[in-house]
């Protein structure tokens, strides 16, 4: 099943699904996962150790966090989701799914799909049914004819609303990468070539940004319509709002310290046992070009450079 | 990305392909088991089998539904699926009161969840964190289309002013592309 090209039936009951039903970029063997799963199989359990883990992480205000990051950034994030992370209590398996996100959105300029060609034109038409068909099941059979969803569905409004339904299982994708590695990881422009058919995905809805950051109980994704390069300053602004791991950010939020200051009220120092992240910051300028992305340079998997100088 | 094909569905799996819809017109009434029929381009051998002429004159016959309030409606049947677009509430809810009435006088279950009418899915069947995040998302994208806060937009007698709204954010879409 292929939810990009698919027809509303099958992302209806995308929807519906509980966070097991994997998909091409989250199963682990070669994509074997079934649209004609009427019967939703229990969710898989919270992970009660994450909790222990994590004893600042504090759900209640994830909404609230992830509108400052998007909203109070001097980048401009096109969006910002929370992925929960989950234990199969019968399977052992490690599941990201969907825990919350928040939508920007970006320039009409970027975001407006032209010309219309007769394909663009069915994609459209494609969409707004199944915004429809959600509005209604949300709304219920009462409610009021919603004229926004006669409005263009935008690519990354798309993008953003087929992330609902995804999960990752056991470290797949970006997202599963970045927690089972406890790195974060930030890619600017390398994502058409990124090793992840999400993130690939991404850029074919107009994305050019994406960063995943290991929090609390899950992971923290932003992405972005723009080239945003890493910089000390944003991610002391991730740590201070949603912690680097152990600790659980603060809100209302603290003003993170100078850059070139690790914040220890953040809860970890992580920051300096961290140099691979750092290092992202250093790729050179010529990678702005796409067609020159050397995805190896833009990840932090490998081991980490020496640290930068104090 | 094309958008849906109408589906062929054997419900039963009873029949081989059958003859076309322009014999099952004449030749097959009421109740009987036996009948295959298509509408549409559609094999719809078990629903036939309610009454073909009835349920044609059901889906195909009145049209006069307004737009608005007509819906997709989704069948699921026997590991099957067949989704039908533009499905008036009034078409929706004898189609299914003539599934409830045939289901029954065959000595089988009804199962009904929630309103029998809002169609097979309802919302208590979505993850929870699903159903607030896709709330959220909608709520915003009206207020963001619309050009209003979420003052201006509340419930109760701003229907005019929304409408007026949202008629001129539309016209200055259209100029903004224009001048594009």
């Amino acid at each position: 099943m292929n939810l990009w090209t698919d027809d509303n039936a099958s992302m209806m009951e995308a929807f519906m699904a509980s966070a097991d039903l994997t998909f091409p970029w989250g199963a682990t063997a070669g994509g074997g996962n079934s649209s004609a799963a009427a019967a939703t199989p229990p969710p898989p359990q919270q992970m009660p150790a994450a909790a222990a883990m994590a004893p600042g992480f504090n759900q209640d205000t994830l909404q609230q966090r992830l509108q400052a990051m998007i909203e109070g950034s001097r980048e401009t994030w096109t969006y910002a989701i929370f992925w929960q992370s989950s234990l199969d209590a019968a399977t052992g398996a490690s599941l990201l799914g969907w825990g919350d996100g928040y939508y920007k959105g970006c320039d009409d300029d970027k975001c407006k799909q032209r010309p219309l060609t007769p394909a663009a034109q069915a994609e459209q038409e494609h969409r707004k049914r199944v915004l429809r068909e959600l509005n209604s099941l949300i709304s219920g059979a009462a409610a009021a004819p919603d004229e926004a969803v006669e409005e263009e569905v935008t690519d990354t409004e798309w993008f953003f609303l087929v992330s609902m339904t995804q999960s990752f299982l056991n470290g797949t994708g970006l997202p599963g990468q970045a927690l089972f590695a406890g790195q974060p990881t930030w890619i600017a422009s390398g994502l058409s070539s990124a090793p992840c058919e999400r993130a690939r995905q991404a850029y074919n809805f107009g994305l050019r940004t994406m960063v995943c950051f290991p929090v609390g109980t899950g992971v923290l994704e932003l992405g972005s319509t723009d080239v945003v390069f890493q910089t000390a300053e944003s991610m002391a602004k991730i740590r201070s709002l949603f912690g680097g791991g152990a600790g659980g950010g603060s809100w209302p939020p603290v003003q993170p310290q100078a850059p070139s200051q690790q914040q220890p009220a953040a809860g970890v120092d992580q920051a300096e046992t961290d140099p691979s992240v750092l290092w992202l910051a250093d790729t050179p300028v010529m990678d702005i070009k796409d067609s020159l992305s050397h995805p190896s340079a833009e990840i932090s998997v490998s081991k980490p450079p020496p640290p930068p100088p104090p | 990305m094309p958008s849906m094909a109408p589906v062929e569905l054997d419900f039963l799996g009873l029949r081989p392909a059958a003859a076309a819809a322009a014999a099952a017109d004449h030749n097959h009434h009421g109740s009987t088991t036996s009948s295959s029929s298509s509408i549409r381009g559609m094999k719809t051998s078990a629903i036939a089998s309610i009454g073909a002429h009835q349920l044609r004159r059901v889906i195909v016959g009145d049209v006069e539904a307004p737009p608005k309030q007509q819906a997709p409606m989704t069948v699921f049947y026997n590991g099957a699926v067949a989704t039908f677009d533009g499905v008036s509430q009034f078409k929706a809810e004898a189609i299914m009161k003539m599934a409830m009435e045939v289901t029954t006088s065959n000595g089988g279950r009804v199962v009904v969840r929630g309103d029998a009418f809002a169609g097979n899915l309802s919302k208590d069947d979505m993850p929870l964190t699903r159903t607030k995040s896709l709330q959220q998302f909608l709520q915003k994208r009206k207020e963001r289309l619309s050009g209003l806060g979420p003052y201006q937009l509340g419930m109760g007698p701003g229907g005019t002013s929304r409408v007026g709204a949202a008629t001129t954010n539309k016209s200055f879409h259209v100029k903004e592309e224009a001048a594009a």
